[in-house]
């Protein structure tokens, strides 16, 4: 067995296991299988093309793909030319995806074929600064989509020809740990999506704690179920590179939803995901349906582990370890890991708690109304400073300021503290518990959404007069109260209007499941909407 | 027992709260017909139909024509 390597920039592993261990599996993509020494040569073409076209560090390079062996070459190749990538979601509608690119202004996009007529129809409405090159990875000819040759100039789109023709040396690294390795754009309260920057070292960090407490070693199988868009993707993905291990795509929708099949068929020994999923292998019995037999540890992160679903696990998966993490994309993944059971107990009708700081974290509570210390069972706001925090939102100073503010206690760990914006309490051991948020901000699916970001854009439908969104359960689904403009019909035709008026700008886990139509909302004394009551009507007509 | 089409659909429309549903719907790419939305759907499917599904094929019962064509050969 090999020691997990120590190298500064995440593309960097995939060097020295392609060194060490070239025929090892690196990706196993439903049986097809990549090996170290493939991946390695597949992101050092990408490399040197980009290298070539001018990259540089910290250029952005856009991601256009769903998880694949393919887009992990992509998120190196991008990386090992000394650039950042930027993912998208090709699930996503274009205007969105426009918007992420009018911020990010990419040097490239790298996407496949199938998502040209989408590439076409984002960039025609991108702004016009917006000029990337375009990589087809699996097209073997320059391909003719309309729209597309518009929106490309002559000799700034490539193929997969092209990077055959290129260098599988090595690229010799120009960026250090300091340089971002992504942005990753999240619902901000602005209706315009912003972006978090993560560097290499503030990645390498959490990569380096998580490997070595779960010790993810060569020979494990990571199944890579979040999305691209998602921070928890990047653990599947670099920790299972680091380590020296292969990382199993899931690629079938119905895997997605339901993955305990594919969780045996593929043997895999490390799951990484929102606790949603267990909820869902409850309910379709999947769970029940006899022991993962290779699964090692399950982790669970993005929004609140209920203890039910951890005592469902315990009890139909009792040999597999179930840990509750917690951390905001802002520091890099996860920064606290709590091992039910062992750490303590989950208990029936109290949240699971998150746990204790990774290593390079320091996580403290504040009161709600000062900066002082909250004292151990005390309510208050969550800080979060470290190695592990992001450096800021991309060309956003104002945000970032508020956000990041000076760290007035101890700096062993840095300078700088990050408001999470979430409630917690730290027992008198500092074992933390996740309370709520402070704010308008839920979870959907382990997706981050900024509720005033729905409403507003629901406020801009012609036949809404105002709107107001809820979140009626943690992890769940959105609600959207309505009241419509006179004269409008309230039916379930308005509803799917509506539905299709929202999927133009937002993805679908923004659009809510359920329109209830008001003709007023409950107000409280200072005339605002009473969320809490509107919450309670809309629960008792449901 | 048969399966009467038209019912079955008037029944997947209202337990997605669609105004309508056509045989081409599908998980992901109708509104309100998500995830989330699939496991509550085959378990309302299971009671008004009475059937019992097994769990390899939740995720497979993803349109409206897996779902009839599933409950057809279940009827058989």
């Amino acid at each position: 067995m090999n020691r997990t390597p120590r190298p500064a920039l995440l593309h960097q592993a995939v060097e020295l296991w392609a060194a060490r261990t070239p025929d090892a599996p690196a990706v196993d993509e439903d049986g097809a299988v990549w090996t170290y020494a493939e991946l390695c040569g597949r992101m050092r073409r990408l490399a040197w093309l980009l290298r070539g076209q001018g990259a540089e560090r910290n250029a952005r390079v856009a991601v256009l793909m769903d998880n694949c062996a393919q887009a992990y070459a992509a998120l190196l190749g991008a990386l090992a030319a000394d650039a950042c990538f930027v993912p998208l979601n090709p699930a996503f509608p274009a205007l969105r995806l426009a918007d992420v690119l009018n911020q990010a202004e990419p040097a490239a996009v790298i996407t496949l074929e199938r998502h040209l007529p989408l590439l076409a129809d984002i960039l025609g409405q991108a702004s016009v600064e917006v000029s990337p090159l375009v990589v087809v990875l699996d097209a073997e000819a320059l391909p003719d989509t309309p729209g597309l040759r518009e929106a490309v100039p002559g000799g700034r789109l490539f193929c997969a020809a092209d990077l055959a023709r290129l260098s599988g040396a090595p690229v010799p690294p120009r960026n250090r740990e300091e340089d971002l390795a992504y942005i990753l754009f999240t619902s901000g309260t602005t209706g315009k999506p912003k972006g978090v920057m993560l560097s290499h070292r503030a990645v390498m960090s959490v990569l380096r704690w998580g490997v070595d407490l779960w010790t993810i070693a060569q020979g494990d199988r990571l199944a890579n179920h979040s999305r691209l868009t998602f921070d928890v993707c990047m653990f599947d993905i670099f920790a299972g590179f680091l380590a020296g291990a292969t990382v199993c795509p899931i690629l079938r929708p119905a895997d997605l939803t339901f993955p305990g099949d594919f969780i045996r068929k593929h043997r895999i020994t490390v799951w990484c995901s929102v606790p949603g999923v267990i909820g869902m292998m409850v309910k379709s019995r999947q769970l029940a349906a006899g022991p993962f037999e290779h699964l090692r540890v399950a982790l669970f992160i993005g929004e609140a582990l209920p203890a039910e679903w951890a005592l469902d696990w315990q009890r139909l998966q009792p040999h597999v370890p179930i840990w509750n993490t917690y951390g905001p994309t802002e520091a890099a993944i996860f920064c606290t890991a709590f091992l039910v059971g062992v750490d303590g107990p989950a208990e029936p009708g109290k949240p699971v708690p998150i746990g204790l700081p990774s290593t390079d974290c320091e996580l403290f509570v504040l009161r709600q109304d000062t900066d002082e210390p909250a004292a151990p069972g005390e309510v208050g706001r969550l800080m979060i400073t470290g190695t592990q925090l992001a450096c800021g939102y991309w060309r956003a100073p104002e945000i970032t300021a508020r956000a990041f503010r000076s760290n007035p206690f101890k700096h062993d760990l840095g300078t700088l503290m990050y408001d999470t914006g979430d409630l917690a309490m730290a027992d008198e051991h500092g074992v933390l518990t996740w309370i709520g948020r402070s704010d308008s901000q839920v979870k959907v699916r382990g997706y981050r959404v900024e509720l005033g970001e729905v409403e507003s854009l629901l406020r801009a439908a012609p036949e809404v007069h105002d709107a107001v969104v809820l979140a009626p359960a943690a992890g769940g689904e959105l609600w959207a109260a309505v009241a419509p403009e006179a004269g409008v019909e309230e039916s379930d035709t308005l509803a799917d209007s509506l539905r299709a008026f929202l999927g133009h700008k937002l993805p679908g886990y923004m659009i809510p499941s359920r329109f209830a139509f008001l003709r007023a909302f409950p107000r409280n004394d200072n005339g605002k909407v009473d969320r809490r009551a509107l919450l309670a009507r809309l629960s008792a007509e449901h | 027992m048969t399966i009467d089409h038209d019912e079955l659909l008037a029944f997947l429309a209202r337990k997605l709260r669609r105004a309508s549903l056509d045989m081409d719907a599908e998980m992901g790419r109708t509104p309100g017909w998500d995830s989330m939305a699939q496991v509550n759907l085959i378990l309302s499917i299971e009671e008004r139909y009475g059937v019992q599904i097994p769990p390899d094929m939740f995720g497979q019962l993803a349109s409206v024509r897996a779902i009839q064509a599933y409950l057809d050969e279940a009827a058989a």
